[in-house]
């Protein structure tokens, strides 16, 4: 074919379609450079450049403002006048100048000579040494020798020149100086004068663009050196999890929240929404992710414990760290009305396809549990109070519920610590022993909560358990015993429930109670020894006093006590007000035998329940059980069953059993089962199915029905039921479900669900969260159907058909009432996450001895220590202008310097602001409750007494007891104080004390609960775990006895070791150097007989007696049995503490300071200060200064027993002796 | 020899403190008078300690009244006297050491009503917020305050004292006692006296400031032993006698506000602020309280 000039295509139409393809590439690529150049995030921070060069102009303003404008004139002045001087003097300088110059290059030559001289003479001196070595003949070594010495003489020689002309030139320099010092001084001034407004415009210029910022921030400019820039963190230990792989994880949310870990000098945040729309930042859209993380001192800023370098965002907020835009970051709103502000304003919408969204802001703490896995390291906090109160409030709920009764929730994996751990002890032997020998998790620690039923017909009526099951809150409004019935999916009325649902409870109601009974365990108990009257008045008199003061309030609230001590309102147990109703024996009288032996002792009705032996007498036991049960009771609603006895009953219970069984075996066989039972070949191999053999029988049918129905509720994951030992959780396992609520929401049945709720409304929670809430069932959220689960867990039911047994059966819990409590319990469940990927040591998991707290504490919340205990003294916030120390200062003069230097040590600085103190306090004012903040236009406070050494002043120190009155009431901040955590029933008690007796708070407050503030550095670990195992008698005194819990050995021991650990004290307390034999020795050595003289002055008699009329005056004996020494006379109130056990209870470091000055331990002790800090008395029995004397006294209680057997013989005679006679 | 004259020192002592305190206030004692023009003291004293001392009470006007004048009145029971409560029985063994403390059968002054009059002795009777201090008056008493322990009983039961003033704890049993002051403001005092040389144990209480009410003493080895110490920061306070009379003197003239108080009934007629009395200068002026206030 011949060449032509005809191209294959036109090449015009070509020329055309390549221009207009050109174009829109060029449209295209600067529609792109746009796009980039317009990111949200460089608006953003665009943005908070303005407002943070404008907060700095302020504070630049301010500063100079501040600047003592005279001092600046003088300064100008003083620098106008000496730049003269200098130029007056011009000529002279100039001379020096130049002879400066000239001496400092004689003085370079100087020092280049020595150098090459100091060269030459070492490498003489080393040819030197080689020729020695090498054995060179003895005139080379001299003629060496000979160059060296000439050589060192040389070189001192220019040392010398050298050094002259270093003086020559610092005399010249000293001379300009001196002719320019004026103008050197006022630059000096200046420089530290402007030192502030110099760093700031620094500050202000670095913010503020220049040129090259603004050419630099120009579109495709901006690719190489931005001004703006994204910024992120990295954390490969805080990886994604994208599906069984770990990805680390990159968070870019600085890149817009730029001030968030901005905090001022003091700590305090820089950008809060006052100061942003002070300095005009609300212009911006966006002025919200300016703002300063709350609590900085906790969160982000590099002091905190949670810097934003180590821990980044979105490990505890979720969301997509790497998304640069407000929709892409994932943010979530908190409300309706939020959703629809972000879609105006930031064209928002949620991110379908990232797993984890941010948590709505109401769940945060949520996020918490990822790390402190132990959970209560949160609370009361000694640095950071309580910062995730919800999240408590959740652990608690599900804690005293019992969730985990049902629902598994499991903190390990693969033998990893990854989450709150809250599994059932093992309930059989053979369960321990499985779980103790795997080593990837130790064996569950959680109680069942509900009372054991094993024992059930000796305490109560198959009557009273029927209406109690179908409603209980109908007995008992404040029970935590969950609802089971008349609840939506089968009340017969609710869409999705037939009427013969009521029917069908009340069959199984009787099912289970026919169960329960039938396989009640007799205990066999003996009728109690001393008579139990209801109707004996006396009796029921004096069993409502024991009621109160034996300290059945700590954790009991009764409806006639309440009436009198309204503030008696503990919920550790049960609200014991309807007993009477509830305690019926076979024969319809009140079940006296089975309260009087629950009181004295619980253990062997209930071995895993939480009520302790409280140490009552037979006669106090009965007094209580009679009070208990002559108290009126009453139903607080009507609960009505079908007749025992009916027809209906009988059909129904026939015809739920066949349709029951019909699901696992033929219509034939069902049907023969419930005429004439079932043979042995017909029986399935296991299961409630084998109890209906032939003949059938109603027991038979009834037990069936028992055993099946407790199956299907799973009663047994609270109670523990004869024959369900080995039953497994019957619920879903929460201990992943924080995670599947946002992962696999598809995998949850939402139903008609959101139907129901729309006809419910909003009942006590806000319309915006009812709102909130709704949308989220709609949309199929998790967290909504969480919500709408914990609330009516059978809604889901709404309106379907569904058969008996496979309808929903969680039960409704009381809580689900209060919408506080639910977002609690939610904000708990959402944080179960089992995060496995989570580095350990990011992980808050506890060294062994902070691990030993948390067992600690844990126990000391098991068993309601402080339901009567202070734990800590209320933390009263003051302002120190207001209050005056004046008086305790001056106290102090007549106090131990000892005493006063060992507080110092354990002084803490309270100060929290610059006047503002929060330290351990009461508050004393007239009826002022003693643990009570009262209301300050009822009642005035006059003084704080401090239960802490505080730092006071410059390098003061304010002691234990010390008294600061109270100038100016306004001084006292109730509102930033913290209340006393723990010791409500011994408040109590000592109000009622006080108003008995006429007396002051402080006078009878030796008589209740006492404080364990500073518990651990009081007492010795060894004895408390003792004593916490079988406590006795401590202070005869007492109107209580401490009881008998049923806590394990490492319980007490973790509980005695907590109070060491918070105190700071050495633990275990296994040395006592007093008791050391070179201890001994040496004090014996020191002064002879001096146990002797310590023993005496323990055990004295105070001369002046004798001689004069032989009474039996003491001094610690007045009070104390020492051994075979008894205070004269007295009851048992009257008497302190027996001192021959101080020697294994007290710490040798509190015992001296409790010697020598009692109420800087303890404000409110009754013990006196037996020795005088300012004038030695007893000179006669033990010659020596007060604190020898103190010293002696703790020597001799800590070494009791060798003093009393080998000192002093054993019955001490020889101590009286001698005590009497002095010398 | 030497033991006597402490022994005389110590009881005139005591006696002197006894006449003082029955008269207390009334400016029997011979305090060397300032010669500073009165200027109208503030509502307010300053303490020595800086701080503001202030009796309870709202703020009130003062009449503006030249002169002084006396207050003199009764405080007298409603009602039938109810019969004092036994302590400690003679020759009770029981109670600690009791051949000390139960020598003599010990009543319960919590509430002591002369048979003839019903007047009330122990009750406290004081000015509310004085407008001013009488020259004569405006430094405390030189001599010091005692409270005595005699047979297991402080004595007096109720003390009251000026801020300033000395205050003696002594005991004369020969057994230790302590005492334990509890107040609002003062930090509290708890100390040993273990009996010394011929029974006559001294030693110096605590320096207190003035106190809103009277401060409970209380020996924790005798748990019966109750007493108390009022402490004010002006000269117009009185304890009433076994006749329940008290004579306040040289009180500023015009309306002043008299609070009073009894162990077992607390607060008196008027509560904290008191009732309105009117002092009439150079005259004197009658008050008769009743307990218990409605």
């Amino acid at each position: 074919m011949p060449a032509t000039e005809a191209t294959y295509y036109n090449v015009k139409r070509l020329h055309v379609i390549f221009g207009a393809l050109s174009l829109g590439l060029l449209v295209a690529i600067l529609w792109m450079i746009a796009a980039d150049h317009m990111r949200e995030w460089k608006r953003v921070q665009r943005d908070f450049l303005v407002l943070d060069a404008r907060r700095i102009e302020a504070q630049l303003k301010a500063e100079q403002d501040k600047l003592d404008k005279q001092k600046l004139e003088e300064l100008k002045r003083r620098r106008q006048e000496a730049l003269q001087e200098i130029a007056q003097k011009q000529d002279e300088i100039a001379k020096l100048e130049s002879e400066l110059n000239h001496l400092e290059g004689a003085l370079g030559l100087a020092r280049e000579k020595r150098a090459i001289t100091q060269s030459v003479r070492d490498s003489v001196a080393s040819k030197l040494e080689i020729a020695k070595a090498e054995g060179r003949p003895q005139e080379e070594i001299e003629e060496l020798r000979a160059e060296l010495r000439e050589l060192d003489r040389e070189l001192r020689e220019l040392r010398l020149k050298e050094e002259k002309a270093e003086q020559q030139v610092k005399a010249v320099e000293d001379k300009l100086a001196e002719l320019r010092a004026a103008l050197a001084e006022v630059e000096q001034e200046e420089k530290a004068l402007l030192k502030e407004v110099n760093r700031l415009q620094q500050a202000l210029e670095s913010r503020q663009w220049g040129w090259d910022e603004m050419v630099r921030s120009w579109p495709i400019l901006d690719a190489f050196a931005s001004p703006v820039r994204i910024e992120q963190t990295a954390h490969d230990d805080l990886p994604l999890d994208f599906n069984f792989a770990p990805v680390p994880r990159f968070d870019r949310c600085v890149t817009c929240h730029k001030g968030i870990d901005s905090v001022q000098a003091d700590g305090s945040p820089t950008y809060t929404v006052e100061t942003i729309e002070k300095l005009g930042g609300k212009q911006s859209p966006y002025w919200r992710a300016f703002l300063t993380h709350p609590r900085p001192d906790l969160y982000v800023s590099a002091n905190s414990p949670h810097p934003r370098e180590t821990f980044g965002c979105t490990v505890c907020h979720s969301g997509q760290g790497s998304g640069t835009t407000f929709t892409y970051a994932s943010h979530t709103p908190n409300s309706p009305k939020q959703r629809e502000r972000w879609e105006r304003s930031f064209d928002w919408h949620e991110v379908h396809f990232w797993e984890e969204p941010m948590l709505p802001r109401r769940f945060y703490e949520s996020s918490c549990l990822k790390c402190h896995v132990h959970v209560v390291d949160l609370e009361n906090h000694p640095k950071y109070g309580n910062p995730a109160p919800k999240l408590l409030r959740g652990y608690h709920l599900v804690r005293q519920y019992g969730c985990f009764g049902c629902h598994e929730i499991n903190g390990y994996s693969e033998g990893k610590r990854i989450g709150p751990d809250m599994r059932l002890e093992p309930q059989t032997e053979e369960e321990r022993q499985r779980a103790e020998a795997n080593p990837n998790q130790p064996p569950g620690t959680m109680r069942k909560v509900g009372p054991s039923l094993r024992h059930i017909a000796d305490k109560v009526t198959p009557d009273w358990v029927r209406k109690w099951i179908k409603l209980p809150r109908a007995f008992r409004p404040t029970t935590r015993m969950p609802q089971f019935y008349l609840l939506s999916n089968n009340d017969g009325e609710t869409p999705g429930s037939e009427p013969d649902d009521l029917l069908r409870s009340d069959v199984e109601i009787y099912g289970i109670t026919y169960y329960l009974f039938q396989n009640s365990e007799p205990l066999n108990l003996p009728d109690p020894p001393v008579p139990v009257d209801p109707t004996d008045e006396e009796q029921v008199a004096r069993g409502r006093e024991a009621f109160i003061e034996k300290g059945c309030l700590a954790c009991h609230t009764h409806r006639a006590i309440t009436s009198t001590i309204p503030r008696a309102t503990a919920d550790f147990g049960p609200d014991l007000s309807d007993l009477k109703l509830k305690l019926v024996d076979a024969d319809g009288k009140p079940n006296v035998k089975w309260l009087f032996h629950w009181l004295k002792n619980p253990k062997k009705i209930n071995p895993r329940g939480f009520m302790p032996e409280l140490k009552l007498t037979d006669q106090e036991a009965a007094d209580i059980a009679a009070w208990l049960l002559s108290q009126d009771a009453q139903w607080h609603e009507t609960v009505s069953l079908e007749r025992e006895e009916s027809e209906r009953l009988d059909q129904m219970i026939d015809d739920m059993i066949r349709t029951s069984l019909e699901r696992s075996m033929s219509v034939v066989l069902a049907e023969k089962a419930v005429t004439e039972g079932l043979a042995e070949d017909e029986l399935p191999p296991s299961g409630p199915e084998r109890l209906l053999t032939a003949p059938i029988s109603r027991h038979k049918k009834l037990m069936y029905i028992g055993q099946k129905t407790i199956g299907r509720l799973g009663c047994f994951g609270c109670h523990d039921i004869p024959g369900f030992e080995n039953a497994k959780p019957i619920g879903t396992p929460l201990t992943d479900w924080g995670r599947k609520a946002f992962k696999d929401p598809e995998k949850l049945e939402f139903m008609h669900v959101a139907e129901f709720v729309e006809k419910q409304g909003p009942r006590g929670w806000s319309e915006e969260d009812h709102e909130y809430f709704l949308e989220g069932l709609k949309h199929h959220k998790g967290i909504a159907f969480l919500w709408q689960k914990l609330q009516f867990p059978r809604s889901f039911d709404y309106n379907r058909e569904r058969l008996w047994d496979d309808k929903l059966r969680m039960p409704r819990f009381p809580f689900a009432d209060n919408p506080e409590d639910v977002e609690a319990v939610m904000t708990f469940i959402l944080g179960l996450v089992n995060d496995v990927y989570i580095a350990s040591n990011r992980r808050a998991l506890p060294d062994p001895v902070q691990f030993a707290k948390i067992e600690g504490w844990k126990a000391i919340t098991r068993y309601n220590c402080a339901g009567c205990h202070v734990l800590q003294m209320p933390q009263v916030a003051f302002d120190a202008t207001g209050v005056s120390a004046q008086g305790a200062l001056s106290a102090h003069k007549e106090e131990f310097p000892e005493v006063i230097e060992a507080q110092r040590q354990m002084a803490r600085d309270a100060r929290v602001r610059e006047n503002l103190y929060l330290a351990q306090a009461l508050l004393i004012g007239d009826g002022v409750p003693p643990l009570s903040f009262p209301d300050p236009e009822q009642a005035e406070v006059y003084s704080l007494e401090l239960w802490e050494p505080i730092k006071w002043g410059e390098d003061g120190v304010l002691l234990v007891g010390d008294r600061l009155v109270v100038n100016d009431p306004a001084a006292v901040k109730l509102e930033q104080s913290r209340p006393a955590i723990g010791g409500q029933f011994a408040e109590i008690l000592v109000e009622r004390l006080a108003e008995q007796t006429n007396q002051q708070y402080a006078q009878v407050w030796g008589f209740v609960p006492p404080p364990l503030v500073r518990e651990g550095f009081k007492v010795q670990p060894a004895w408390l775990h003792q004593f916490l195992l079988d406590p006795f008698v401590i202070r005869p005194a007492a109107r209580l006895r401490m009881p008998k819990f049923h806590m394990s050995d490492a319980e007490a021991a973790a509980i005695a070791r907590y109070f060491a650990i918070v105190d700071r004290v050495e633990e275990p307390y296994d040395y006592v150097p007093e008791r050391e034999e070179a201890y001994i020795r040496r004090r014996e050595a020191d002064r002879p007989g001096y146990f002797l003289q310590a023993w005496n002055l323990l055990t004295m008699r105070p001369r002046g007696d004798q001689q004069q009329n032989g009474q039996q005056a003491r001094l610690c004996a007045s009070c104390h049995r020492i051994g075979t020494v008894y205070p004269q006379g007295g009851t048992p109130e009257d008497m302190g503490p027996d001192l021959h056990k101080v020697a294994t209870r007290l710490r040798s470091e509190y015992l001296w300071q409790w010697i020598a000055s009692p109420r800087r331990l303890l404000p409110y002790t009754g013990m006196p200060a037996n020795f005088s800090a300012v004038t030695p008395q007893f000179q006669d029995v033990f010659k020596g200064s007060s604190i020898d004397q103190v010293i002696a006294v703790k020597d001799v209680l800590l070494n009791f027993d060798y003093v009393a057997f080998d000192v002093v013989g054993e019955d001490g005679e020889r101590a009286s002796a001698t005590g009497s006679g002095g010398e | 020899m030497r033991s006597f004259w402490t022994a005389l020192f110590a009881a005139s002592l005591v006696s002197c403190a006894l006449i003082g305190f029955v008269g207390c206030g009334g400016g029997t004692e011979e305090t060397s008078t300032t010669e500073t023009q009165q200027t109208g003291a503030p509502e307010t004293t300053k303490s020595e300690g800086g701080e503001t001392q202030q009796q309870d009470g709202q703020q009130e006007e003062q009449a503006a009244a030249e002169g002084w004048g006396t207050i003199k009145g009764v405080v007298i029971y409603k009602g039938e006297p109810p019969e004092p409560k036994v302590l400690v029985k003679e020759g009770d063994t029981t109670v600690k050491d009791p051949e000390v403390c139960a020598k003599h059968t010990i009543t319960s002054e919590e509430l002591v009503v002369n048979k003839e009059n019903k007047g009330i002795q122990w009750a406290v009777v004081f000015v509310n917020r004085p407008a001013k201090i009488h020259p004569d008056l405006q430094s405390p008493p030189e001599e010091p305050a005692i409270l005595d322990q005699i047979g297991c009983v402080y004595v007096p039961h109720v003390l009251a004292i000026r801020e300033g003033q000395k205050l003696i704890v002594a005991s004369q049993d020969p057994i230790s006692h302590n005492t334990n002051i509890q107040g609002f403001r003062n930090t509290p005092w708890n100390r040993v006296l273990p009996p010394a040389e011929g029974m006559q144990t001294r030693l110096d209480g605590p320096s207190l400031v003035a106190e809103p009410l009277p401060m409970p003493v209380a020996c924790n080895i005798h748990p019966w032993m109750k007493a108390y110490i009022a402490v004010f920061n002006h000269p117009y306070f009185a304890v009433t006698n076994e006749k329940g009379e008290f004579t306040i003197e040289k009180v500023p003239a015009g309306t002043v506000h008299l609070v009073s108080w009894q162990e077992k009934f607390g607060r008196g007629p008027g509560g904290r602020s008191g009732i309105a009395v009117e002092v009439k200068p150079g005259e004197t002026t009658e008050v008769t309280i009743e307990f218990p206030a409605n």
